[in-house]
């Protein structure tokens, strides 16, 4: 018997989002795949770096019939100018995703706009842009241990993780670089964000070529998988998941039908719960080792280490051998919180590669929201009603329900998030208050057999939200079930959902604003592609 | 004067005529509308077209529809071109345009939809058809960018304080 999705009022809610895990349907584990089912290999054929740490260096990737190059600039960066703010100016390193092999005219250019990143211009022969600073305390650290012949403490290394962490990663077409519709039929790069995961995993590398390069030594092989990289991510990426309603749904339906043609497996091997058990002692070791200085973040990751204690010590492989026993344990974790059972959420999937290769068929879909003109009003607003009852609940003439406005900045055009009944520029805000739109379009609409098409033309400012709508009707998993205007709704549980889509661990949130990440940690260096994948690392 | 072409991705124009039409007041509907069709399609005769067209107000648009044709009357390309396929789509056999200002555009709203067009007087007509239009492309000139980033920064909001509070980080938490 097929156990049916979980439903998206659940799944999309702001609590559940919040809570996200990685899983083996995160991008970061598809490109491991990718670069094992395609056999892709790595050299460095370029490393001009002095003994300061200071110059280029050339990665390039064999990946389905074609190759690609992470050029990576490493330049001085006085401690004043280190800032993780988009606002910043200067990196101690710049990155491109190059499509081919540079030439040196291809480098000459390329170190002329590279690092001066969105003040600089890219061509269509450039896939990703990104910039990262150093973590100074640790980079510092890795590198003196080696010049004293030691390895580095494996304490600071777990408290940090990375040697550098990035402030932003641009693709698809963001300052002169190539559309993604350039690449994305291409073996190894057609999964969502492929060609940015590919960027960061090779960046890893080069964070820890450049550390042994100025220690003189290399470090040990299990410190330096743990070593992952750093991302700093604020407000920029927030508004992503609202306005790509296509890939949201993409990205949940795929994660859910998985979850759900797991569960409907009358039985699991016991290859299969070996598994289980040991991705769930994985866990277990990785919550106790997840410390954040955020006091009620802390106290959530307590929580959390409890709650799986509580739920997987009782586990064995008979019981889940058992008919029917893995549905009866991800039951049980349903009774718990809302982090238990995404967590567990996450972990089911662990064993079961076909379930999972089927549901991510999809995940990068490009497919844009079209107007069905000949549906008439009523059965627009039947629809509002049936598909969007969350959006009709809130009352959008108290204040608190419209406390908030997003907007795009005037000093670095990035999204910010403002305080509407204190700070000007609500006339100008960005159109992310998707449930008052639902409200103001169903408040509108006649009930009668008019095409909503004529209407839209007489109401064009209804027009957006009819189209979104009409997406949902088709696509459950298109909207995230919250008012993003309300004084409740915090950007984090946003960026925690798309993170976790990524691949991110060890989710550090310094406000409702920003959070740090762990992007490729634990995962295989370069000359180990194919080796296991772990799903939440520790050291 | 004007410049020689530049290189853009087409993301990037989509996202430049997108914030361009909301910074002249379109309804946020067609300025998606707007950035898919010139974004992805237009060349530098389309976006002069599309300037052109921006600085006109935006008005109720005249809709009149007569058993299965429909007439919109003094139609503005950016209000009225993105209705044609739908209203083709909805029992319309016929759609008139009559007196459309930047005709340039058609191309570009109608890529790779089935529609054929036809042009009498003033008036272009629309009818579904068995192939599938095609827009001829091309890039903008640099000026033409400018002038779409001076639409683009109405929509801009100086960030105050607060708005910066709590939002990220300097050295001093390494």
């Amino acid at each position: 018997m097929n156990v049916p999705l979980r439903k998206p009022e659940k799944v999309l809610s702001l609590g559940h989002m919040g809570v996200m895990q990685p899983s083996r349907l995160s991008f970061l584990r598809q490109l491991m795949r990718d670069l094992a089912r395609f056999e892709a290999s790595i050299t460095r054929p370029v490393w001009d770096v002095n003994e300061q740490g200071h110059g280029h260096a050339v990665y390039t990737v064999t990946l389905g019939g074609y190759a690609y190059s992470l050029i990576a600039f490493s330049q001085h960066l006085a401690d004043e100018d280190r800032s993780d703010r988009v606002i910043a100016t200067a990196w101690d390193a710049a990155f491109v995703l190059f499509d081919g092999v540079p030439d040196d005219a291809d480098i000459t250019r390329l170190k002329e706009n590279v690092p001066h990143q969105e003040a600089g211009r890219l061509t269509a022969q450039e896939l990703v842009l990104s910039r990262a600073n150093k973590s100074v305390r640790l980079f510092t650290h890795v590198v003196e241990a080696l010049r004293n012949g030691r390895q580095p403490e494996r304490d600071q290394i777990a408290d940090c993780g990375y040697l550098m962490r990035t402030t932003a990663v641009y693709g698809n077409g963001k300052f002169g670089l190539a559309d993604r519709t350039a690449y994305d039929q291409r073996p190894g790069l057609s999964g969502p964000f492929a060609a940015e995961m590919l960027t960061v995993w090779l960046i890893r590398g080069f964070t820890h070529d450049l550390a042994e390069h100025l220690g003189g030594a290399e470090i040990d092989r299990n410190i330096k998988r743990f070593l992952g990289v750093g991302n700093a991510t604020g407000l920029g990426m927030a508004p992503f998941l609202v306005s790509h309603p296509q890939l949201l749904h993409a990205w949940f339906h795929a994660r859910e039908t998985a979850i759900s043609a797991v569960l409907s497996k009358p039985t699991v091997t016991a290859g299969e719960a070996d598994t289980l058990l040991a991705r769930g002692a994985e866990a277990a070791a990785y919550l106790a080792s997840w410390e954040v200085a955020d006091e009620d973040a802390m106290d959530e990751i307590r929580d959390l280490r409890r709650e799986w204690d509580d739920f997987f010590t009782p586990l064995t492989r008979d019981g889940l051998c058992a008919d029917g026993g893995l549905k009866r344990a991800f039951a049980r974790a349903q009774q718990g919180s809302p982090a238990l059972e995404e967590l567990a959420a996450a972990w089911i999937l662990e064993p079961f590669d076909h379930s999972v290769e089927l549901s991510t068929e999809g995940m990068a879909t490009q497919l844009d929201l079209a107007l069905d003109g000949a549906m008439t009003c009523a059965e627009l607003r039947a629809l509002i009603e049936e598909k969007c009852a969350w959006a009709l609940e809130p009352d959008f003439d108290c204040k608190s329900t419209t406390a908030q406005f997003w907007y795009v900045s005037e000093e670095k055009l990035e999204p910010r998030l403002g305080a509407r009944h204190e700070e000007p520029g609500a006339d100008r805000e960005s159109p992310l208050d998707t449930a008052r739109a639902m409200q103001s379009l169903h408040a509108a609409l006649p009930d009668d057999a008019e095409p909503c098409f004529t209407f839209l033309a007489r109401a064009p400012e209804h027009r957006a939200i009819a189209r979104r709508i009409q997406h949902l009707a088709r696509h459950d998993y298109g909207e995230i079930r919250a008012n993003l205007i309300g004084e409740e709704a915090a950007p984090i549980h946003l960026l925690r959902a798309k993170l976790s889509f990524f691949g991110a661990t060890r989710f550090d949130p310094k406000s409702k604003l920003w959070t740090r990440v762990t992007l490729a940690q634990g995962l295989p260096l370069r000359d180990e592609i194919g080796h296991d994948v772990p799903w939440l690392p520790s050291l | 004067m004007a410049t020689q072409p530049l290189a853009f991705s087409r993301a990037e124009l989509t996202a430049i005529v997108f914030k361009a039409g909301r910074g002249a007041g379109l309804p946020l509907g067609h300025a998606e509308d707007l950035g898919r069709a010139l974004g992805r399609h237009g060349g530098a005769a389309a976006f002069d077209a599309l300037l052109r067209s921006l600085k006109a107000p935006w008005t109720e648009i005249e809709m009149h529809r007569d058993g299965t044709t429909l007439t919109i009357a003094k139609a503005r390309a950016i209000q009225a071109l993105c209705h044609v396929p739908e209203a083709l789509h909805s029992g319309v056999t016929r759609v008139t345009l009559r007196d459309l200002d930047e005709p340039t555009l058609i191309d570009c709203y109608l890529h790779g939809t089935s529609v054929a067009t036809t042009r009498e007087g003033a008036d272009w007509h629309f009818a579904l058809s068995e192939t599938a239009s095609q827009a001829s492309g091309g890039m903008p000139r640099a000026d033409q960018i400018a002038s779409l980033d001076e639409y683009a920064a109405n929509t801009y909001v100086p960030a105050t304080d607060a708005s910066r509070s709590g939002a990220g980080q300097g050295a001093d938490q390494d």
